[in-house]
């Protein structure tokens, strides 16, 4: 299965479900999609618009490949639980978002997290590419080991 | 150790704010373990389906998402401030984004102590609402490393 996710900005990204439920048409493998504030309704796979996180993460522990838009958290929890992963950032000039998607895509991309995919039309290209095994993806390593809740804990107690 | 914690969860009354989605999951994660009664935990955040399924047991109260609405931003300034009078925090943790501006200036007059995650989304740059709370910000916590070059006071956390 694959799994598309377009997270819960506020803005349309019907560029991607557009997409991907067009490339549905073309695999043998189910594809659902997160649809979220995005109007477009698609034809050729299963939707649904919102779910809470635990259920939406039981979907991703399934799924083969992950499609998600460049946000923070889908792309995150995708990559800790090690999915092959697709980013596909936003656009402010589609206006399909208030801030830049770009900069985390590339930086995750740069890590080996994930393939990154900057123009629609090869997102196509891209999925078969995964489902071929052409890509390896790298695991990924946190940064620091100081836990942000630590230094909360440390701070208050002082 | 104990007495510590016992101490610690009767000082604080945390009050958490942040928009909705992937900035509301750094917030409770940044907040999950730390040693304090969960009524001492205030949540406030944009209404969506999905933030009232994840605070389902939680204190909270919603704030209307402003967009790019001056008159909006307004009575969300507003909004915050009866919030703060009614919540009364000791400690307000964020992670952005710009809903959480006017409260966190209405806290920081009260004597509040400000905690700003920057969101995991930044890497390089930093965000508009970061910049902006920097110099407000009794801890300033960042994710990545090349963020440490614009906030230099802050501290470095691993991805929440």
């Amino acid at each position: 299965m694959i799994l598309c996710l377009v997270g819960t900005n506020p803005y349309d990204f019907i560029r991607l479900v557009k997409t991907v439920d067009e490339i549905a048409l073309k695999l043998d493998i189910p594809i659902i999609i997160q649809t979220g504030n995005t109007k477009y309704k698609p034809v050729n796979c299963e939707y649904f618009s919102f779910k809470a996180k635990k259920e939406l993460n039981e979907l991703m522990k399934k799924s083969e490949l992950v499609i998600s838009q460049g946000g923070y958290g889908s792309m995150t929890d995708a990559i800790m639980l090690r999915k092959k992963l697709i980013g596909v950032p936003r656009k402010i000039e589609f206006k399909e978002s208030q801030d830049n998607q770009i900069e985390l895509v590339e930086y995750y991309e740069s890590k080996g997290y994930l393939q990154a995919c900057y123009e629609i039309d090869k997102l196509e290209g891209i999925v078969l590419d995964i489902l071929a095994n052409k890509f390896i993806f790298n695991e990924y390593r946190r940064e620091t080991d100081i836990k942000v809740s630590s230094i909360i804990k440390d701070f208050l107690n002082d | 150790m104990l007495n510590k914690l016992s101490k610690l969860s009767h000082q604080h009354k945390i009050l958490a704010i942040s928009s909705g989605g992937g900035h509301l999951t750094e917030l409770i994660h940044s907040i999950k373990d730390i040693s304090i009664s969960r009524e001492d935990i205030t949540y406030v955040v944009f209404k969506t389906e999905y933030t009232k399924e994840t605070l389902k047991g939680t204190n909270h109260y919603f704030i209307i998402d402003p967009h790019i609405s001056k008159f909006k931003y307004l009575i969300n300034a507003i909004w915050a401030l009866l919030l703060y009078i009614r919540i009364r925090p000791t400690v307000l943790i964020s992670t952005g984004a710009g809903i959480a501006i006017p409260m966190i200036l209405i806290a920081k007059r009260f004597g509040c102590k400000i905690i700003f995650i920057e969101t995991g989304a930044r890497v390089t740059s930093p965000s508009r609402t970061g910049s902006f709370v920097y110099k407000y910000s009794d801890l300033f916590i960042v994710q990545y490393e090349p963020l440490l070059k614009h906030f230099p006071n802050a501290k470095l956390g691993t991805l929440l």
